[in-house]
């Protein structure tokens, strides 16, 4: 046993804490490296200003300029900068739609990039450190 | 202003001076005569032995305030009796923040000095430096006692180039024993004054790793209750000791250290000058430019070819787009391009070193000057020192060129 001498692991832990509340990640680590860039010295700050990294508010708050985080009642999740704000409506530039499914179908014909996530990269790259999860004494 | 015997607890900005009677300030005697300033944000207990005549310079009568007692312990009192008895040479202040630590290795040095003992103080916090100025540790052999150890010139500091040991573990440690080494071979006892990182992996760690570094003859653990247990469970207890921590010993805010860091950095840089140094007349250290091999690269300022798998260093006037860095690895047949851009060394807090990587002293670079091969920096140095400049230390901070700190750099990036 040993001590952590960087808080940097602390951010991973954070990010993967922010993901299971379903937030756009690829914006949050964004801000999360900006934060890095400006007190790169200082990770354990980082991780405490990733906390109020969100806030939950009432639509009527939303102002032009805001990154926002729409749910609705479809299950999508909605995100991007406020272009407009209306009466009833906003609209969103650089919007992202998301939707969660538990089972989707997909039409081969129309793909144009697949992509797999592979789990065995530490045995491909780096064998001599794949260890058995029990230890055999 | 006449005083009777007593405890007075003197509130900053205030100028003391003694005329007649016996008044001690941390354990230090004040003379006849003697202007002692107490700057603001500082609360200390004026002694008074014997009726005295005082003179105390303040704007608001608040600012004196009469204790019922004696607010220093009689224990910190047999310390002193300890380490005169069993000859004890090193002593490891341990303590949380705001826990009076500085206050009592001044008290301590003090006393010591009363017995004859050549004393050295070392500062370990380099983001409330009292001796020498935030981003180094400091160590000062004192000669006389002192009330305030930011009054007194330091004998050796070493640069930590950031105001946290957070990431710069090792240089922290370097730096310790370092000064542990100095100051022993310069006075009879040492005190080493820790930062108040007492917790938590990294606080556990430092510390740990500073008792098993030098062995204290004495580590002195001022707690509350029993916050500091944890890192002596595996020391002799014959070679500790506890002390309460004062109620008077009060917070200071994150803003307040900041202000009291950038007033020292102020005021350490407050004489600086311009001054240029060629390429060729030093080496670099904590840092990767200049570590090289120089090679020709005509596209950018600088180039050179680092060690093994660490590939090419260029500096360019742009940052490099991801499908530039690529172009160049396949041109220069290298895995890693390592990207400076100028302009990012302006205001990085560096050290000036000589042959031995002793500080002479800091400075702020303004300009690396690529096509003419030179540092250009600002800098209190003096004049007849500047030749003596072998080393360029790197550090994580930066400056404005009066002092004012204006962030960060990535460690790693130079």
């Amino acid at each position: 046993m040993t001590f952590k001498e960087s808080e940097h692991t602390n951010i991973l832990e954070k990010l993967f804490e922010m993901s299971k509340n379903d937030l756009p990640m690829e914006k949050v680590i964004e801000e999360t490296l900006l934060l890095l860039k400006r007190i790169p010295i200082y990770p354990g700050i980082v991780v405490g200003c990733m906390d109020s990294m969100h806030e939950k508010i009432n639509a009527e708050e939303i102002q032009p300029g805001d990154f926002v985080v729409l749910y609705n009642k479809n299950g999508e999740r909605i995100s991007g900068i406020v272009e407009k704000k209306e009466k009833q409506k906003i609209v969103l530039k650089n919007a992202q739609v998301r939707k969660k499914s538990n089972s989707e179908s997909v039409c081969l014909d129309n793909l144009k990039r697949v992509i797999r996530l592979k789990k065995n990269t530490l045995e491909k790259t780096w064998p001599s450190l794949v260890f058995d999860k029990k230890i055999k004494i | 202003m006449k005083f009777e015997k007593g405890i007075f607890l003197i509130s900053g900005d205030a100028k003391i001076t003694v005329f007649s009677g016996e008044v001690y300030l941390i354990g230090k005697k004040l003379e006849v005569n003697e202007q002692i300033y107490i700057p603001c944000g500082k609360r200390i207990p004026l002694e008074v032995i014997s009726d005295s005549e005082i003179d105390i310079k303040i704007s608001s009568e608040d600012q004196i305030q009469k204790l019922p007692e004696r607010t220093i312990p009689p224990e910190w009192d047999k310390v002193t009796e300890k380490i005169e008895k069993e000859k004890i040479r090193t002593v490891l202040v341990l303590g949380e923040v705001d826990t009076g630590k500085t206050f009592f290795s001044t008290y301590l040095a003090n006393r010591l000095i009363s017995l004859n003992k050549k004393v050295s103080v070392i500062d370990l916090d380099a983001g409330q430096s009292d001796i020498g100025p935030p981003g180094t540790l400091g160590l000062a052999v004192l000669d006389k006692p002192q009330v305030f150890l930011s009054e007194v010139e330091p004998t050796a500091i070493y640069f930590l180039g950031s105001h946290s040991p957070g990431l710069h573990f090792l240089p922290s440690l370097v730096g310790f024993y370092k000064l542990v080494k100095k100051g022993l071979s310069l006075s009879d006892v040492v005190i080493v004054d820790t930062p108040g990182w007492v917790q938590g992996d990294g606080g556990r760690a430092l510390r740990r790793s500073e008792i098993e570094l030098i062995e204290p003859d004495l580590v002195i653990l001022m707690q509350r209750k029993n916050e500091l247990e944890h890192l002596v469970k595996n020391y002799p207890s014959r070679k500790i000791l506890r002390l309460v921590v004062s109620k008077k010993a009060s917070p200071t805010s994150p803003e307040e250290r900041k202000k009291l860091r950038e007033l020292l950095s102020k005021k350490y840089f407050r004489d600086a000058k311009e001054i240029e140094i060629e390429f060729d007349k030093i080496a670099t250290d904590r840092c990767y430019l200049l570590t090289g091999e120089k090679i020709e690269i005509p596209e950018f300022l600088w180039a050179e070819k680092l060690s093994g798998w660490e590939g090419i260093l260029v500096v360019s006037e742009k940052e490099l787009k991801d499908n530039e860095i690529l172009e160049l690895k396949k041109k220069l047949a290298v895995n890693r391009i390592k990207n400076i851009v100028s302009g990012e060394e302006i205001g990085i807090e560096v050290a000036l070193c000589d042959e031995n990587s002793e500080v002479i002293s800091l400075a702020v670079i303004k300009k690396i000057d690529y096509k003419n091969k030179k540092f250009i920096l600002h800098s209190p140095i003096k004049k007849e020192d500047i030749s003596r400049v072998r080393i360029i230390q790197f550090g994580s901070l930066r400056l404005t060129l009066t002092g004012e700190e204006a962030g960060f750099v990535e460690p790693g990036y130079f």
